[in-house]
């Protein structure tokens, strides 16, 4: 039995964390735990956690470099932490979050403190942006098949901009058809994914396919890094998200 | 390693001989024989000449089956022994007893002082083998494996073919090619791509006459001229002289695509549509042969269509049965890393593993003599197991909804011949298989020999008889025809670059899929991607009349003529479509399919995610030129007029009808064709299209020339039509306005927006292109493409400056056409730029949508580039003008055209021109007058015919 490690704090936004980690947990078939760490008084951690039926540990210190070795731990597969304290907008994801995403080499759900978590028991529909990569494909790959197996509807997003327009693009209704059964061929095989292609914004784009099409869990795949243009993508989506966020990287 | 050059690129395997080339046998046998005869004589007849061990050696009994050794040396003495039985003792005084004796020796021999190997012969093999390329050692001795291991080198050899096997297989010995071939076949490859090395002239002669690839003689007996009369290519003392040269994954740019997989970096789908063989009627796509699940088996026929899978009411190609599943369904999809060569000399394909452990090797191709007919031959290990049935119902990937609904039946007709039909709503694609299969001393190998046909094109009971003929036949006789028939279609049509390898074999792969596109007779309906592909839909748009056409009217007449023949049949379509708008005469559709009905899409959805209008179906009406256009093409190159007396012309005539009833006369009385879609198609619907009217100028012209003597009062009426027409040509600038308002458009140079090319659509939005002087193909360039005599003189450098930096080459069919424009504007070297980029486009996959299919219309772009651009050979009515304007790095091009039913073929230099005609010829050349052969020499002041 593997585990999901749940990192809360004692805010509102510690509840969706908890109920993505369970969420998680029923569809990889994994065991939940969570974490606290100790700033003040923990009371409300424990008893949310207990709501929650979830076994929490409470650890003292720096609750970054705490949550970095609770997942080191190698039963710990995946670890659930909120993108930031307060509903308050689009703000960057706090810093803990921030610090977790870049410093866990596992894979990290990031849970917005309002997220719409579905009343289903598992992630059911899965939105995974392709870059057209091997770098972004190979990133996904393993949570990518772990969710299907676990019976995840895949839907593929792709944002055409100035860095991925096709160079050639002839018969407008045919290329379309052609140039995405090639996508899907090359990038992402699994049987039954749909793919949309957008342009623009791509953030944007992605979290407005995310929106239309009832998403529950967006797949992110990521250099690991908070540089480059990927990474301002994946700081835009974390900060507007409001679905739970699985980004997962490159191992190297 | 030393002087002579081996290409690698041009053979795949090497078969050597053991005496002498690999072991210092010779020796060991000599050396036995001497002391068999010596012995013998001493007894039988002691003052004959001894036996000598060079001379007697060599004449009587080196290379030759042993009893055959024993009876050629003694009758030189005049000694007549009896043959015996094989099963003589070793003291009988027979033949074969002899023979048994001087085996004995050679054993004790063998044993006692070993066996030498040559060191330059295994440096050699290893290197060989370091470069993937399987190696044989053939040899008529029993001892061959005995001989290999006391030398310790068994292991470097995939294959040997030894005595045993030879008498097994009852397999002649040299010169006869029999157990050479025997070698190649389990080698898994084609004579052809074989390299074979000997020291005996009998083996060389065998070599010859089985036609291996390049035959070496290892003169190790001071007879290099005997080797060299004998047929060896290269004869050398020691292969340590061989030097190999070219690409080391084994890529010759001339004549192989390799790509081996896993690891082929743009996708196996790509791969699949780079490795597809055709002959016009059937096509197969490359593709994993060993049973890994989720390939596409995809095998397509010409015309056979049916309504779309997914619902959207789109006529798409039908697939055929599949045959390329060799492996049972069980077993497991473990399948080694394999490379797969497509020679294109041959039309063959194979695979074979990279690694030097053996495995499944295939051999299939699609018959050009029998055009229905496609052979696969897979060989193994013994014990390998082989799919029981040879058809089996096409596996579609689930991202491809990109064909036919279609139901499936399959049932084997007897032990050995199945049947089986995919049927859609409208049409059948039947096959007819014959699988044999069995396992002889080298291991287990299967046959494959089918038929393929469709309603339209195959009486009840001729696939059955064309496949029991094929049987009859041979698999080996069957691929030697298909190898012939090659030869003369490349020979009516090879390319060759000398300087720039790059495209070099950029164009021989164009024109290995465009002289492999269509059939030789019946109607030729060929699609966007050929039969290479689903992606769009199989539909024939102008890709063929414009792009396709003109080399098979320059190289195989008779397939154009198939492809005007496609047109004719949907003459009486076409007139509906007219009539049912209002028009008189006929109105070809922008997309067509198998019944001449328009299937052009009506609406797609887009990157924005919303449903848009596709306008070309109602605006893109130039096509109902470019059909026009392919017909006098065909005729300007085939001299055939024969096609313009009977529906040939009719399709002229109506079609330029149809412009006359279309084109609208102002109060000025100027002509105007509105409301139509150009090539361009970012700028959708607009007025007076440069393209479109100078294309229906030039067809009124010619369609009221052939009326003239019909209905002189409506032939004067379209050349007055003709003439009336807008062009767009400001006289001042010398340039054409693409359509009315161009001008005005905001003025974008693309280098300010992206590289080219790029689908500036997607990238700027469809609006902004509208609205803005970005093209994703040149009209107005299109039209000193197709008639540049209707333009004015010195319009094309104005235009090219002009429309050039405005064009994103978002159009695969543009970046060929720009580079012809550019070299006959006198710039070649830039034109050698568009040049690659369109040579690249399915190779390195450009598009990212080669999966689909091969882009036909950009293959048949680089032949017009290369012909009409650099070579500026092209037909002026019965004058061929040839005006070469080759980029600097290419030192000398050779074209092979045929014109008006001579062959000719031109070899153009910067200061030098060859014709060779096979027979009286009108052309022009840098302006001068020839009659057929010539050579033309550039000097000080200009150019001479020698």
């Amino acid at each position: 039995m593997t585990v999901i490690l749940a990192a809360i704090d004692t805010s509102a936004a510690a509840l969706p964390v908890l109920r993505a980690a369970a969420t998680m947990a029923r569809t990889l078939g994994a065991e939940t735990r969570a974490v606290h760490i100790l700033e003040k008084a923990h009371g409300t951690a424990a008893a949310m956690a207990q709501h929650a039926g979830v076994l929490l540990e409470v650890l003292e210190g720096d609750p970054v470099d705490r949550i970095v070795e609770a997942s080191s731990e190698a039963a710990v597969d995946l670890v659930v932490v909120g993108a930031r304290r307060h509903h308050a907008g689009h703000r960057p994801s706090g810093h803990v979050a921030s610090a977790v995403m870049t410093r866990v080499h596992k894979p990290v759900l990031v849970v917005p403190p309002a997220a719409r978590l579905s009343e289903s028991e598992r992630f059911q529909h899965v939105l995974l942006p392709l870059e057209g990569t091997t770098d972004s494909t190979e990133a996904v790959a393993g949570q990518l098949q772990a969710l299907v197996d676990a019976g995840a509807d895949i839907t593929v997003v792709h944002v055409f901009h100035p860095g991925t327009v096709p160079r050639f693009w002839d018969q407008a209704a045919h290329a379309h058809q052609s140039w995405e059964t090639e996508f899907l061929a090359h990038w992402c095989e699994q049987p039954g994914a749909e793919l949309r292609v957008r342009s623009g914004d791509v953030a944007g784009a992605i979290l407005d396919v995310a929106a239309r099409e009832a998403i529950d869990l967006i797949l992110l795949g990521w250099s690991h890094e908070m540089t480059g243009n990927r990474a301002r993508v994946v700081r835009d989506i974390i900060s507007r998200a409001e679905i739970p966020v699985l980004l997962t990287h490159v191992a190297r | 390693m030393g002087a002579y050059q081996i290409r690698l690129g041009e053979f795949d395997a090497a078969v050597l001989d053991l005496d002498g080339v690999v072991t210092d046998t010779a020796g060991v046998h000599a050396a036995a024989w001497a002391e068999l005869f010596d012995s013998f004589l001493a007894v039988a007849m002691p003052d004959a000449a001894p036996f000598d061990r060079e001379a007697d050696y060599l004449r009587y009994v080196d290379g030759k089956p042993r009893a055959d050794g024993v009876a050629s040396f003694l009758a030189s003495r005049g000694i007549h022994l009896p043959w015996g039985d094989p099963d003589d003792l070793p003291t009988a005084t027979t033949v074969h007893g002899l023979g048994h004796r001087k085996d004995e020796l050679f054993h004790e021999r063998l044993g006692r002082e070993g066996v030498r190997v040559f060191s330059g012969t295994i440096d050699f093999v290893q290197q060989l083998r370091a470069r993937g390329r399987r190696v044989a050692v053939v040899s008529a001795s029993r001892n061959c494996r005995d001989v290999l291991n006391a030398g310790g080198v068994s292991a470097l050899f995939d294959v040997i073919v030894d005595g045993v096997n030879a008498a097994d297989n009852a397999l002649p010995g040299k010169p006869d090619p029999a157990s050479f071939l025997f070698a190649a076949q389990r080698l898994g490859t084609v004579p052809g791509r074989i390299l074979l090395v000997e020291d005996a002239l009998a083996g060389i002669e065998a070599g010859r006459r089985g036609g291996f690839g390049t035959v070496i003689g290892v003169d190790r007996h001071h007879h290099a001229d005997e080797l060299r009369r004998a047929g060896a290519d290269i004869v050398v003392t020691d292969l340590a002289d061989l030097t190999f040269v070219g690409d080391d994954a084994g890529a010759t740019p001339a004549w192989t695509v390799v790509r081996d997989e896993p690891g082929f970096s743009t996708g196996r789908r790509a791969h699949d549509a780079l490795l597809a063989l055709s002959n016009g009627t059937i096509g197969v796509r490359g593709g994993l042969d060993t049973g890994a699940p989720g390939r596409a088996w995809l095998t397509l026929a010409a015309g056979a269509f049916g309504l779309g899978a997914d619902g959207d009411g789109m006529v798409r190609l039908l697939p055929g049965p599949s045959l390329t599943a060799i492996a049972p369904p069980d077993v497991s999809a473990a399948t080694p890393a394999t490379r797969w060569t497509l020679d294109l000399r041959s039309g063959v394909l194979e695979s074979r593993p990279i690694a030097h452990v053996r495995g499944v090797c295939t051999v299939r191709f699609a018959s050009l003599p029998r055009p229905g007919l496609v052979a696969v031959r897979a060989t193994a290990e013994a014990g390998q197991r082989w799919s029981e049935r040879p058809l089996q119902e096409p596996r579609l990937e689930s991202a491809e909804a990109l064909a036919a609904a279609f139901t499936y039946h399959e049932s084997a007709l007897d032990d050995e011949v199945w049947w089986a039909q995919t049927r859609s709503d409208r049409a059948r694609v039947c096959a007819v298989a014959r699988q044999r299969s069995g396992t002889d001393p080298t291991g287990a190998w299967l046959e494959r020999l089918s038929v393929f046909h469709t309603d339209t094109d195959s009486l009840p009971g001729e696939a059955e008889r064309a496949l029991s003929d094929a049987s009859q036949v041979g698999f080996d006789a069957l691929l030697a025809e298909h190898r012939n028939a090659w030869a003369q279609r490349w020979g009516a049509a090879d390319i060759e670059i000398d300087g720039d390898d790059r495209s070099q074999s950029a164009i021989r792969f164009a024109l290995f899929h465009l002289l492999s596109c269509a059939p030789t007779s019946g109607e030729a309906g060929v699609g966007a991607r050929g039969l290479t592909g689903l992606a769009y839909a199989g539909h024939v748009f102008w890709d063929a009349d414009v792009f396709v056409l003109p080399v098979l009217a320059a190289t195989r007449p008779e397939a154009a003529r198939a492809m005007i023949e496609y047109r004719v049949r949907r003459l009486p379509a076409a007139r509906r479509a007219a009539q049912a708008i209002g028009r008189e005469g006929a109105r070809f559709p922008w997309e067509s399919a198998d019944t001449g009905a328009d299937v052009t899409p009506i609406s797609a959805r887009n990157h924005e995610g919303d449903v848009v209008e596709i306008l070309t179906g109602s605006h893109e009406e130039h096509i109902t030129a470019d059909v026009a256009w392919a017909t006098l093409q065909y005729v300007d190159w085939s001299g055939d007029a024969g096609v313009l007396d009977g529906a040939g012309g009719e399709l002229v005539t109506d079609t330029g009808r149809y412009w006359a009833s279309r084109i609208r006369v102002d109060h000025d009385g100027q002509a105007h064709l509105d409301r139509v879609m150009g090539p361009d198609e970012y700028h959708e619907v607009v007025d007076d299209n440069a393209f479109t009217n100078i294309m229906v100028r030039w067809h009124l012209r010619r369609a009221a020339a052939m009326i003239d003597f019909v209905d002189s009062d409506e032939a004067s009426r379209w050349r007055h039509l003709a003439d009336a027409l807008t062009d767009g040509f400001d006289p001042v600038s010398r340039r054409h306005e693409q359509f009315t308002g161009f001008w005005q458009l905001e003025p974008l140079q693309i280098a300010d927006i992206a590289e080219v090319p790029i689908a500036a659509d997607v990238l700027l939005g469809r609006r902004r292109v509208a609205h803005a002087q970005v093209l994703k193909q040149p009209d107005v360039l299109m039209a000193h493409h197709l008639v540049p005599g209707e333009l004015p003189r010195g319009s094309l450098a104005a235009d090219l400056a002009f429309y050039l930096p405005r064009t994103a080459h978002g159009s695969s069919l543009s970046p060929a056409i720009c580079a012809s424009l550019l070299a006959r504007a006198g710039r070649p070297d830039e034109a050698l730029e568009l040049f690659d980029m369109a040579a690249r486009l399915d190779l390195d996959d450009l598009t990212g949508m080669t999966g689909g299919g091969l882009h036909m219309a950009t293959f048949g772009g680089l032949w017009q580039a290369v012909v009409y651009g650099f070579g500026g050979v092209r037909p002026a009515g019965a004058v061929l003008c040839v005006e070469p304007a080759l980029p600097a790095r290419w030192t000398r091009l050779r074209i092979t055209v045929r014109f008006r039913q001579i062959a000719i073929r031109l070899e153009l230099a910067h200061d030098r021109v060859v014709i060779d005609a096979d027979g009286p010829s009108s052309l022009v050349v840098h302006g001068i007058a020839v009659r057929g052969s010539a050579e033309l020499v550039r000097e000080a002041e200009g150019w001479a015919q020698r």
